[in-house]
């Protein structure tokens, strides 16, 4: 029996329950669909000016008090709920001057996003592009490549480059003596674009992802175009070269967020790239009312969606189409429109599965079974948020936000729909907690994308950064209330998982209203905390440093570097507790995160600082190595090493190393992590 | 004259012949104060009509007019306030509402909800008024404050019955979110045969019976609840659009298409009707093949369906509406008749081959072997 029928036999009558928690994402396309057909005189006029501010604050004009109650944002609590070692009560504290400076003049860092605005209003316009974090030209430090996408349509691949259009750019870190930080320098990058070869890409940009594909050592780039993507090798000196047609991968539709991961456990890193939606730049729809200033973006639901594809590593760069032996196919007229990638392994099996953040319609989660995929989203409960809705996810983030062992599941979404966070309840199953975590009502108002899950006060917890901005440059027209540029979002773990909203505290993150797209952490001035690089649509990147590290109010940490990706590492703190994380990048929006293990220990004034006493890391064929340090470890940078099967962890700063032992894999590999 | 709230209506408990609105409904003028624009005076009555005629905006504006010139008239702030939300435009109704906020608490609270406000809205979101109650208890439950959402609700289910679909569901997750999956799943099957196109109690029933090792009825709900999200999003959508410009033709259709989809075949053609009663000649056609179609496949009357084609055509001659009354006919087994339009279409289009296939199904039809 089908839905409808289902409903019809019912008999029911049902009356529309439009609570305002209904999806009103959809008021500014039945404003600009129906204006579109016939421009009544009937319809919405425009919405009165009013200046917004960002969620839960006062606004110029309204105070919405009453009777002396809060009207600013969710305050931090004096004392946190739910901690339960001695920092319980800590509020977070920030620096005097807040949690991040705007330090993007003096990195060096410049670079201005051109999305090609046009009078058409072609959705790709709105997208913004992506940034990757890598050590590029491996000297030990994080470099950053930042995605452009410049007028449409983007010339064709291998045609004369034309010198008046802007291409991606490679900035290359510049530490001052790299392994002797000097928090006061903070980053240094300079521009190596022109050295770059192939990283000078002219398409019309959207992502990137960074990985070894071909196994020589060096990080290479997989590009996400409107248009041709594009696989680019490194020689290992951040010099690189177009090997798309080599490779066998060809693909030149819309795509977004990708995922490079060993999806076979065989050693190398195969390719999954989602795929938005099928659109046609040369008969541009109008959307919006036909009145000059008024022509908007079609919403993505006018569009039909697009088959994510899978590609599987076939060994030194070359690649297989594999979507259908994987599993991994949709059925025609139930594509996603994929924005978001994330391979986590959420069962626990030594395998990593694939969750897709789907614009508009339910996200998916693809679990591995040996290699091949099965649609697990049904049964996960993932694919929508806890009232059964659709959500527009973007952006995605994974980690142990309950500290239990295992990795939540972070989407950013919409405006009237709150981000989402996902507790993993463990065999596939996943609850919305959302509310319970603070989490849903100040990410109602903004249109969130870029996200990090990341311990950005080192105490210990992952605390989540969310960077803002509307898809509708015109949107204050539409819809009242709104706006194009938005502030960002910052909230603080309180340990057991509650996250308090801090935004006003954080300094430069949340400062200004932006189009915010990309956020990526990585510890970019190696002061021991982890910064932000923020990309925004049609506007400039900044580059944050974070103040809340060692020698500002947050704590310390020991970073990992060079873990095999995915590994799952369990640091055992002198206090008992362990922190569990997976290795490897994270997605955030379009791009990627630095690859490294980072474990805050705490040592805010007035709290203890942690020590490590051993760390266990399970790599993804099942293989444990045990680390114990000669002495407990109170910060540091650790660098992976492999040679002759021997593993150890070394600090470059002093050479100490740390060898492991390693305990082979069980040969039941369905034993869960 | 009582304001339709139909679209902002929730289900109601059984038996109670109001339902229950989170917005209010639109009261009868209130006494003003000497010197200010009651709601009775000619403005504030043509205001109203211009409303009832479909045309909300230009009504809005001409008593935003009337409020600019009478700040301290209630009536007509609490008018602009309430039609602000109405029209989807929470930050002008909180604006409205600035200048008066105790008197229009009520409105205040609705326009702070509706902004995602759900700390500031709660002052102002009395627990003790039916609509404002709802909301109440869904700021509640975004803000995560579970024991004071379970208290309100045990007072409001006093109130509304234990049978409303909405607090049934709410329960229900209040229950999942406890642990308590199995006393959750009779609450979502009793908010779903209240209700059953409440997606949220679709998916929590799937869930619950999930987590209380029901697996494949669990899997086999939720399958369920995948079909009808589309369904449920796309009246969502039309509804808005109709919530916006009730007269528009276009938005009526649409709503009527999606009210088909989810089987809701009585006011699938109500919306119908009305959208071929309204439609301008740009619009006509595509509406009045709707509900035809309608009322052929549907409602099972393809005289019904002929009349509404032959109806359209006699207001804008079209040769697509005599095609399909063709192919009514034809299914009707009234083949002569049918050829005669496939004819009368034919000779305007002479080169259609389709036209020619219909023309030779029907003499077929006719001439039975």
């Amino acid at each position: 029996m089908t839905a409808a029928t289902t409903v019809a036999a019912a008999g029911a009558t049902r009356r529309v329950e439009s609570t305002a928690r209904t999806r009103s994402r959809r008021r500014y396309l039945a404003a600009l669909l129906m204006l579109a057909v016939a421009c009544s005189p009937d319809s919405e006029g425009p919405a009165a000016e009013q200046a917004v501010t960002r969620p839960g604050a006062a606004t110029a004009t309204s105070t919405g008090t009453k009777n002396g109650a809060a009207s600013g944002s969710a305050s931090v609590p004096a004392s946190a709920p739910g901690r339960s070692d001695a920092e319980a009560g800590q509020p977070h504290v920030a620096p005097a001057g807040g949690w991040f400076d705007d330090v993007t003049a003096a990195s060096g860092l410049l670079f201005r996003h051109d999305a090609g605005v046009s009078p058409e209003r072609q959705l790709p316009e709105t997208m913004g592009a992506g940034a990757a974090l890598a050590d590029l030209d491996d000297d030990g430090d994080v470099d950053a490549y930042l995605v452009q996408s410049g007028p449409l349509p983007a010339p064709a691949p291998g045609a004369h480059p034309d010198a008046a259009r802007p291409t991606n750019r490679l900035f290359l870190n510049e530490l001052p003596g790299v392994h002797t930080p000097d928090p006061a320098a903070g980053p240094r990058f300079s521009d190596a674009t022109e050295a770059s070869g192939a990283a000078a890409h002219d398409g019309y940009g959207m992502g990137v992802v960074v990985g070894d594909v071909d196994g020589d050592g060096s990080l290479d780039l997989y590009l996400t175009n409107y248009g041709p993507d594009a696989l680019l090798l490194n020689d290992g000196t951040a010099r690189f070269r177009d090997a798309t047609r080599s490779s066998g991968l060809d693909d030149a539709r819309w795509t977004g967020g990708a995922a490079l991961f060993d999806a076979d456990v065989d050693g190398d890193l195969d390719l999954f790239v989602a795929a938005y939606v099928d659109l046609d730049l040369a008969h541009p729809a109008w959307c919006g009312r036909r009145e000059e200033g008024w022509r908007s973006y079609c919403h993505p639901d006018a569009y039909p969606g697009l088959q994510d594809r899978f590609w599987r590593n076939l060994g030194a760069a070359h690649f297989r189409d594999a979507t259908d032996e994987a599993g991994l196919v949709t059925q025609e007229g139930q594509h996603g429109k994929g924005l978001g990638v994330l391979p986590t392994d959420v069962d626990g099996d030594l395998d990593l599965d694939l969750y897709v953040a789907n614009d508009s319609t339910e996200n998916r989660l693809w679990i591995n079974v040996g290699g091949r995929f099965e649609d697990g989203t049904l049964l996960s409960g993932t694919g929508v948020n806890g009232r059964g809705e659709t959500e527009a996810g973007m952006g995605l983030a994974a980690g142990d936000v309950d500290g239990d062992g295992d990795d939540e599941i972070f989407v950013t979404n919409f405006d009237d729909e709150s981000n989402t966070l996902y507790r993993n309840d463990g065999e596939g199953l996943f609850t919305d907690i959302t509310a319970l975590s603070g989490l849903d009502a100040a990410s109602r108002l903004p249109v969130g994308f870029g996200t990090v899950l990341s311990d950005l006060d080192a105490d210990g917890d992952l605390d989540i950064a969310v960077t803002n901005g509307h898809i509708i440059d015109n949107i204050a027209l539409y819809d009242d209330g709104k706006t194009h540029a938005q502030h960002a979002l910052l909230y603080a773990n309180d340990g057991q998982g509650r996250f308090a909203d801090v935004s006003q505290r954080s300094g430069d993150l949340a400062a200004p209203a932006e189009v915010g797209r990309g956020l990526y952490d990585a510890d970019l001035d190696d002061d021991g905390d982890l910064d932000l690089l923020l990309t925004t649509c049609n506007g400039p990147a900044r580059v944050l440093a974070n103040r809340g590290g060692p020698e500002g109010s947050g704590g310390g940490s020991v970073r990992l570097l060079g873990l095999p990706r995915a590994c799952r590492v369990s640091a055992t703190l002198d206090d008992g507790r362990q922190l569990v994380r997976s290795a490897g990048p994270q997605p955030s929006y379009f791009g990627q995160t630095a690859d490294e293990v980072f474990l805050g220990l705490g040592g805010r004034p007035g709290a203890p600082r942690h020590r490590i006493e051993r760390l266990d890391v399970q790599l993804l064929d099942g293989t444990r190595l045990a680390f114990v340090p000669a002495r407990p470890l109170d910060g540091g940078r650790w660098r992976w090493r492999s040679e002759a099967g021997e593993v150890e962890l070394q600090n470059p700063a002093d050479g100490e190393t740390m060898p492991a032992t390693r305990t082979p894999p069980d040969p039941d590999r369905t034993d869960k992590r | 004259m009582a304001l339709a709230t139909g679209a902002l209506c929730g289900s109601g408990a059984a038996g109670t012949a109001t339902p229950v609105c989170w917005m209010p409904p639109q009261a009868a003028p209130a006494s003003s104060p000497a010197g200010a624009v009651s709601q009775g005076s000619p403005v504030a009555q043509e205001a109203r009509a211009t409303w009832d005629s479909g045309q909300r905006s230009a009504a809005l504006a001409q008593m935003e007019e009337q409020l600019a010139q009478h700040p301290d008239d209630l009536d007509t702030r609490r008018q602009v306030a309430l039609w602000q939300l109405l029209l989807h435009r929470p930050t002008a109704a909180l604006l409205t509402t600035d200048a008066q906020p105790e008197p229009l608490a009520d409105l205040r609270g609705r326009a702070l909800y509706a902004l995602g406000r759900y700390e500031e809205a709660l002052p102002w979101l009395d627990p003790t008024d039916q609509g404002l109650a709802l909301a109440r208890l869904d700021a509640l439950e975004v803000l995560g404050r579970d024991q004071e959402l379970a208290d309100l609700l045990t007072v409001v289910e006093s109130r509304l019955g234990a049978d409303h679909a909405h607090l049934l569901s709410l329960r229900g997750r209040l229950q999942m979110r406890q642990g308590h999956h199995a006393e959750a799943v009779p609450l979502f099957e009793r908010a779903l045969a209240r209700d059953p196109l409440d997606l949220a109690a679709c998916f929590g029933l799937g869930q619950s019976l999930v987590r209380t090792g029901q697996r494949e009825a669990g899997l086999a709900q939720l399958a369920r609840h995948r079909q009808l999200v589309p369904l449920v999003d796309a009246l969502d959508f039309a509804q808005r659009g109709v919530d916006l410009a009730p007269q528009h033709a276009p938005s009526l259709a649409q709503l009527s298409d999606a009210e088909r989809a989810l089987g809701l075949i009585e006011r699938a053609r109500e919306h119908a009707q009305q959208a071929f009663d309204l439609a301008g000649p740009d619009e006509l056609v595509a509406v009045t093949l709707r509900l035809a179609r309608l009322q052929e496949e549907d409602l099972g009357a393809p005289d019904l369906a002929l009349a509404t084609l032959d109806a359209g055509q006699a207001r804008q001659a079209d040769v697509r509406l005599l095609v399909r009354a063709g192919d009514v006919l034809l299914r009707a087994g009234r083949p002569r008749e049918a050829l005669k339009r496939f004819e009368t279409a034919l000779a305007q289009r002479p080169e259609d081959d389709a036209l020619r296939q219909r023309c030779e199904a029907a003499r077929a039809a006719e001439s039975p072997p």
